[in-house]
């Protein structure tokens, strides 16, 4: 991995070139970059696409864009207080969306976190100063807590489990209360002899009756939960394989080849701690990101190369085994774009915690303009 | 051949004439910090100077852009029909189309409706050999189901079967 991981450090090094303009905000130039843009030479993916994806058209140089909008987002995670900022507002949002929201079927999930999409009116200002910091989600320091939720799957499992824990800590608080008291009432000094037969069946069938009625509330919107995952009702737009290597995962996108050859392939390898730039995320920084188009329903189809391994993104709510020889499928819709970080989630070997996974959510135009780069 | 190698050609030559002018752009922007200590009065030009630089290219790529981009009302109707899509639907295009890339893949199938879908791989795969081997080599019935097992194989997968086809070793029923 060294060896192959210095080229593709020495390829970003150049990427990072290419920057043009400075920030208000950022004292330097090295963050601010062209992911996708209509000038060809600066975008982010036209460097890859020299060097790094391989593709029939490897050596023709040609960068292709279609879209007129000149997209300048930071290359790089969470950095400063801009994007803290923009997140606590996200969060602040996605509470707000909390607070109203309910379990309900797959259908109506999508009508409800759509509105995680609307941001207050200080972000919208924010967004005007600053239009083009991406929400970076990834776990803060310390985090105990769900990262934030950008699909209606992973709204749902905070929104179960914020039920769900309510109900255990009444349960908790109230057998605690049992116990202690039991101590207490029963100890030595109150009953130096003690009874040797208890018995009383009235209790007996109210604490047999109770936790069957709590157990069934608890089950009824996790299976529905569980069973709107697995919903392959609505016919998916793109299907995006993710194969795990020791220790890097490959993707392919196979919807625009013409031939068995021709593949829009990458290999995704964890940038080292070594070559990280200022602003960037340690042990999850990618030097390919995969681009995904938000608002679209997704297809990723994971497998393995080799030994198991776990494809797991958080603020997604996915997470799917590897399996050598047997192809797993998850769908997804993601709700907003932004850039989405998770790890290999299955123990893989010596660096199983060195193969992160980056998924970037653009827009569909952006999302062409990348793939004509790619296949051109 | 020849067009295309003209093509390639005059590509490469837009390609080298864009690397001069970012190598400019760095020597300008390197000159500029050394001299102007705020960041404020330095960024202005830096941004005047991109949007001359983006100017001549922008009336050609606004003409794209134009041509690419429907209008906002078919992708909101495109989005409610993705949203009231039924149990029987065919292959539908969620996304706007450009005319290179359309977005659209293999649909879901219901012989395979749980999360392993190395059997829908593998039947895809058979399906379009036996296509061909009823209605011949570049058939045009036959281009759906070889987009489906493209999306749906993994590229090894691939290349393994057609090398024991060859050999006549497919376990498959071709």
């Amino acid at each position: 991995m060294g060896l192959l991981s210095c080229f593709r450090s020495t390829v970003l090094r150049k990427c990072s070139k290419g920057s043009s303009g400075m920030s208000r905000f950022l004292y330097t130039n090295n963050f601010q970059r062209n992911l996708i843009s209509s000038g060809g030479n600066e975008s982010y993916y036209g460097y890859f696409n020299r060097r790094s994806y391989t593709s029939l058209y490897m050596g023709t140089g040609t960068v292709g864009g279609i879209t007129s909008a000149r997209i300048r987002v930071p290359n790089v995670g969470c950095e400063g207080f801009m994007c803290s900022s923009h997140l606590s507002i996200t969060q602040r949002n996605s509470r707000l969306i909390h607070s109203t929201s309910k379990i309900v079927p797959n259908s109506e999930i999508q009508n409800i976190t759509t509105e995680m999409v609307k941001t207050p009116e200080v972000s919208r200002w924010m967004d005007q100063v600053i239009p083009t910091i991406a929400p970076c989600d990834a776990a803060e320091p310390w985090q105990l807590g769900f990262q934030d939720a950008a699909t209606p799957i992973m709204q749902g499992i905070i929104d179960l489990h914020h039920d769900i824990f309510f109900f255990v800590i009444q349960i908790g608080v109230f057998v605690s209360w049992v116990l202690l008291r039991a101590l207490w009432h029963f100890r030595s000094k109150m009953n130096p002899i003690p009874q040797r037969i208890v018995h009383g069946t009235t209790i007996e069938i109210l604490w047999t009756i109770f936790p069957s009625v709590i157990l069934m509330f608890i089950a009824i919107p996790s299976f529905a939960l569980l069973y709107s995952m697995d919903d392959i009702v609505v016919d998916p737009a793109i299907t995006i394989k993710a194969i795990g290597h020791q220790w890097y995962w490959t993707y392919e996108y196979s919807d625009y080849n013409n031939s068995d050859e021709q593949s829009l392939a990458f290999d995704s390898y964890m940038i080292p701690e070594d070559d990280l730039e200022l602003g960037q995320l340690r042990l999850l920084e990618v030097d390919n990101r995969v681009v995904v188009p938000a608002k679209t329903h997704l297809r990723v189809i994971i497998t393995s190369a080799d030994v198991l391994h776990s494809w797991a993104v958080p603020s997604l709510g996915v997470k799917c085994d590897a399996v050598p020889g047997r192809l797993n499928q998850i769908s997804t819709f993601i709700q907003r774009e932004g850039v989405y970080y998770g790890q290999c989630s299955e123990i893989c070997g010596t660096n199983h915690a060195f193969m992160p996974i980056v998924i970037e959510a653009v827009s569909t135009k952006d999302y062409g303009s990348w793939v004509s780069s790619q296949v051109n | 051949m020849a067009e295309t190698a003209d093509k390639s050609q005059s590509l490469a030559e837009e390609y080298y004439v864009n690397d001069k002018q970012t190598t400019v752009v760095e020597k300008a922007v390197e000159v500029k910090e050394v001299e102007n200590p705020k960041v404020a009065a330095s960024e202005e030009p830096v941004a005047e100077k991109t949007v001359e630089e983006t100017t001549p290219v922008a009336p050609a790529v606004a003409q794209e852009s134009s041509e690419v981009t429907p209008p906002p009302a078919e992708e909101s109707t495109e989005e409610q029909s993705s949203g009231n899509v039924e149990e029987n639907s065919g292959n539908e295009d969620v996304a706007e189309e450009t005319p290179e890339i359309k977005l659209e893949t293999a649909p879901a199938d219901f012989r395979f409706p749980t999360t392993n879908q190395t059997r829908h791989c593998f039947t895809r795969y058979i399906e379009y050999h036996r296509c061909v081997a009823a209605k011949g080599e570049g058939a045009p019935e036959c281009d759906k189901f070889a987009k489906y097992y493209r999306s749906l194989c993994p590229g090894e997968w691939v290349d393994r079967w057609n090398e024991q086809r060859e050999n006549g070793t497919f376990p498959g029923p071709l």
